[in-house]
C-alpha cells in the first residue's frame, strides 16, 4: 500500500516533469544506500532514545532514500513535498518528511512557512541529511533531536533591512514528533532564532546562530511508547544474562520523560576557498553547543528481586536536569573530487542517565564525487554512547542524486 | 502568547531599524550576479545606481555558495541580474527563497536573465546526466559575444525603464552612448581577430563558447572529459593525440578553473597555454567591457604570433 504511494507520487511527478511545467517544477530522487560494520545500538548513556538515535543500521541499508517535490507555486507561494523511506523493526515505511508551503516575499521583510517541515534551530537541523558531510548525524544531534527534529506548525522568520545578515525567527509545532511529544491538539514544540552572517572577505564567509527550542512533553501521547516497551524488556533480558546489576547499565525509554524540555543551541560556521572559488579546495568548520534542560518527572520501571522478580512497578520520580554537549566539524575538500572530514562530539548528562560517564563519538570520513550529483564516502567512527563498549564503526555510502540539481544552503 | 509578543517586538525591532539603517536617497539597488552584469548595468546606470557583483572573475559561477552576506545584499536589491541558463541554479533560487524579497522572484518583475533575450548556442536536443552537467537551455556564458552583448544593453534598458521610469531618459541617453561606442569597437573587434579565424584551440570548459564563436575559432576539445567534471588523465591523453592529429595551436583557460591540466598538455604537445581573464576583474587590464574584450583578442593575437 504505501509503496504504492510512492510510486504513484513517481509516476504524477514523472507526468509532471514531461508536460510544459518542467522548466518549473523540481523533482529530485536521493538514493542513499550503504553497508556499516557495528555492534547492536545499545543507547545513549542512560538517555531516553528510540532507535532513530541509533544512527546507522548495522549490515546493508536503503535508509533515507528520499523523493522531493518543489515549485513556485505562484509569485507569492513556494512548495515542497518529501517523501523519505525509514525502516521501522525491519519494515520499511515512507514518512513524510516535509510538506509545506512558504511566502517568497510578504511585506516588512517577513516570511511565513507552515505545513510540516524541519525546524531551523541550530545549523545542521535544517538542512538536508543528505548535503551532510558525514553519513550520520552528530552524536549530539542523535541524542536531542533524534537525528532532526521536524513537525507540523508554522514559522514566521523576519529578515532585518541590514548591510549584514541578520534574520530572527519563531516557529510552533504541534510536538508530534519526535523528540517532542505533546498532549493535546495544541502547542507542544515552539522555538526562536537568530541567525546571522557575513564575509571576513572574498575568500572567508562566517554564521552565527543563537536558538531556542522548548517542548511540553507528555509520555502518555509519545507514539513511539509501544517499541520503546519492547526494548526495555530486551535491555533486563540482557541485565539477566549478564548479571550486570550495575546501576550504570539501565536505560530510560524514550518516552519516560514527562515535563517541560529547553533547548538552548549557539552554532557557528566559518567556511574558506581560496579566492572564494569553491570549486577545486574549500574547508568549513562547524560547531555547535546545546543545553538542555529538564524539569518534570521521569518514569522508571524497577524489578522487586526479593518479591516476585516477573513483577515490574513503575514510579515516577521527579527530575530538574541540566546536560550540555557539542560536536566540531572539520571538512576540507582538497580536489573536485576528493574531500576528508573529521568530527567530535560529546554529551555530558546530568543524572539519573549517566553518573559521570560522558558518550563520545570521533569520526573520519574520505568521500569521492565523481561529480557533483555522486557521493562515495567512507567513514569510521569510534563509538563510546555506552559505558562499556567502545565500537569501531565502519561505512561505506553511496549518496547520488537523480533529477533537480537543487540549490544547497550555506 | 509568545508568538504575539515576539511578533510586536519584531515589528517594533523593524520599523527602528528601518529607519535608522535604510538610505534615504531612492537609489536603484542592482544584483548582478557576475561582473559582466554589473559592468553592463554600470553602462545603462552611469552613476545613479548601487552595483553589487556577487562573484569576481576568480570564481566559478557554477559553484558559488549562497552564503549570508549575498542573502542581505539580494533583500535589498531592486534589480537581479544573472546569466541565467541554470548557470546560477545551484545558489540562485535559495538566495531569492531566503532574501524575502518578491521584487526578484519572477522576470516580469526585477529579475533580469541574459540568456533569454538572446540565442543560445549548443541547446541540447536531449539530456540526461550521463553528458555532464549540461544546460538544457543551452550555454549560458553568453557575455563574450559583442553582437550578443549589444542585444543585452538594449534589453537590459527596457527592464531598467520598467522598474524606474523616472530615470527613462538618463537610461536612454547611455544606452544610446554605449551602443555607438560599442558598435564601433565590435567592428573594430572584427577587423582585429580576422588573423585568428579557424585557428583550433582546446578549452578548460566551454566558458569562452561564444568569444570562439565571434572570433570564428575553432575549438577541437575541452580538457574536461564532459561538462562540469574535472580532467581526467586518460582524456588527457586523448587529447595529446588530438593536438597533434588537428594542429591545435592554443590551450585556453581561466582563472577560477585549475590549470595543472592545461599545463600538462600544453609541455606534453608543445603547444601555447593561456589564461585568459573570463570576465571583467579577470585581470588588471580587463576593467570594463570594452577593455575586457580588447584584452582577450590582444593576447589571443599575441598567442597567434609565437
Amino acid at each position: 500500500m504505501k509503496r504504492n504511494t510512492l510510486t504513484t507520487a513517481v509516476v504524477f511527478a514523472a507526468t509532471c516533469g514531461s508536460v510544459q511545467a518542467a522548466q518549473d517544477i523540481n523533482i529530485s530522487a536521493i538514493v542513499n544506500v550503504g553497508y556499516t560494520e557495528r555492534e547492536d545500538f545499545q543507547g545513549i548513556a542512560g538517555f531516553g532514545v528510540d532507535e532513530h538515535a541509533a544512527g546507522l543500521k548495522s549490515g546493508f541499508w536503503t535508509d533515507h532514500t528520499e523523493l522531493a517535490i518543489s515549485a513556485p507555486i505562484d509569485d507569492m507561494f513556494f512548495g515542497k513535498m518529501t517523501m523519505v523511506l525509514d525502516e521501522h523493526d525491519g519494515e520499511t515505511e515512507i514518512e513524510l518528511e516535509e510538506a509545506f508551503i512558504q511566502t517568497t516575499g510578504l511585506d516588512y521583510d517577513l516570511s511565513l512557512r507552515a505545513g510540516r517541515f524541519l525546524s531551523n534551530v541550530g545549523y545542521l537541523n535544517g538542512k538536508h541529511t543528505h548535503t551532510d558531510s558525514f553519513a550520520d548525524r552528530p552524536l549530539l544531534y542523535r541524542a536531542f533531536m533524534n537525528g532532526h527534529y521536524f513537525d507540523d506548525g508554522a514559522r514566521l522568520s523576519w529578515l532585518a533591512p541590514t548591510d549584514v545578515y541578520l534574520e530572527l525567527g519563531s516557529e510552533l509545532f504541534k510536538g508530534g514528533k519526535m523528540p517532542a511529544y505533546a498532549s493535546g491538539d495544541g502547542i507542544g514544540a515552539q522555538s526562536l532564532f537568530v541567525k546571522t552572517g557575513g564575509d571576513f572577505n572574498h575568500e572567508h564567509s562566517w554564521q552565527l546562530g543563537v536558538s531556542y527550542l522548548g517542548f511540553d512533553n507528555d509520555e502518555g501521547f509519545c507514539s513511539d511508547h509501544g517499541h520503546e516497551e519492547e526494548h526495555e524488556e530486551e535491555h533486563h533480558e540482557e541485565h539477566d544474562a549478564g548479571a550486570l546489576e550495575d546501576e550504570h547499565e539501565e536505560g530510560f525509554g524514550a518516552c519516560a520523560f514527562s515535563g517541560e524540555k529547553d533547548y538552548y543551541i549557539v552554532d557557528a560556521v566559518w567556511k574558506w576557498a581560496p579566492n572564494g572559488n569553491y570549486k577545486y579546495q574549500n574547508f568549513t568548520l562547524s560547531a555547535e553547543y546545546f543545553r538542555v534542560e529538564e524539569k518534570g518527572e521521569l518514569l522508571h520501571q524497577e524489578e522487586h528481586h526479593d518479591e516476585n522478580p516477573a513483577l515490574l512497578e513503575e514510579h515516577h520520580d521527579p527530575i530538574d536536569a541540566e546536560h550540555s554537549g557539542f560536536y566540531l566539524s572539520a571538512v576540507y575538500q582538497f580536489s573536485p573530487n576528493w574531500a576528508t572530514g573529521l568530527r567530535y562530539s560529546e554529551i555530558d548528562f546530568d543524572e539519573p542517565y549517566s553518573h559521570g560517564f560522558t558518550p563520545s563519538v570521533s569520526t573520519a570520513m574520505l568521500e569521492y564525487r565523481h561529480s557533483h550529483f555522486s557521493t562515495v564516502r567512507i567513514q569510521y567512527s569510534q563509538d563510546k554512547s555506552t559505558e562499556h563498549l567502545s565500537d569501531d564503526q565502519i561505512t561505506l555510502q553511496f549518496s547520488m542524486a537523480l533529477g533537480a540539481h537543487g540549490a544547497h544552503q550555506f | 502568547m509568545v508568538r504575539i509578543n515576539f511578533k510586536q517586538a519584531l515589528l517594533l525591532a523593524g520599523s527602528l531599524l528601518a529607519g535608522a539603517l535604510l538610505p534615504a536617497k531612492a537609489e536603484l539597488n542592482i544584483f548582478a550576479c557576475e561582473p559582466e552584469y554589473a559592468a553592463l548595468a554600470a553602462e545603462i546606470t552611469g552613476e545613479s545606481a548601487n552595483i553589487f557583483s556577487a562573484t569576481t572573475a576568480q570564481q566559478d559561477p557554477h559553484f558559488i555558495q549562497a552564503r549570508p552576506s549575498l542573502i542581505a545584499k539580494m533583500r535589498r536589491a531592486d534589480l537581479v541580474i544573472c546569466a541565467g541558463a541554470d548557470l546560477e541554479i545551484g545558489w540562485l533560487p535559495m538566495l531569492q527563497m531566503k532574501s524575502n524579497n518578491r521584487q526578484v522572484q519572477t522576470t516580469d518583475k526585477g529579475l533580469f536573465y541574459a540568456a533569454d533575450h538572446v540565442e543560445n548556442l549548443d541547446i541540447p536536443v536531449t539530456v540526461d546526466r550521463s553528458m555532464g552537467d549540461v544546460h538544457t537551455l543551452g550555454n549560458p556564458h553568453v557575455h563574450l559575444d559583442p553582437v550578443r552583448v549589444g542585444k543585452l544593453a538594449t534589453a537590459l534598458t527596457a527592464k531598467l525603464i520598467d522598474l524606474d521610469a523616472a530615470n527613462r531618459e538618463l537610461y536612454q541617453q547611455n544606452l544610446a552612448s554605449f551602443s555607438q561606442r560599442w558598435q564601433q569597437a565590435t567592428v573594430k573587434w572584427q577587423q582585429q581577430a580576422k588573423p585568428l579565424a579557424g585557428m583550433k584551440v582546446i578549452t578548460y570548459h566551454a566558458s569562452f563558447r561564444y568569444l570562439l564563436d565571434f572570433l570564428a575559432m575553432e575549438k577541437v576539445a575541452d580538457l574536461e572529459p564532459k561538462p562540469g567534471m574535472p580532467p581526467s588523465s586518460s582524456h588527457l591523453r586523448q587529447l595529446l593525440d588530438i593536438v597533434d592529429e588537428q594542429q591545435v595551436q592554443l590551450v585556453l583557460y581561466t582563472a577560477y578553473q585549475d590549470a595543472k591540466a592545461a599545463k600538462w598538455l600544453a609541455e606534453k604537445a608543445g603547444v601555447v597555454r593561456m589564461q585568459l581573464p573570463y570576465t571583467v576583474g579577470g585581470d588588471q587590464h580587463a576593467q570594463d567591457l570594452f577593455s575586457l574584450m580588447d584584452r582577450q583578442i590582444a593576447m589571443l593575437l599575441s598567442a597567434k604570433r609565437n
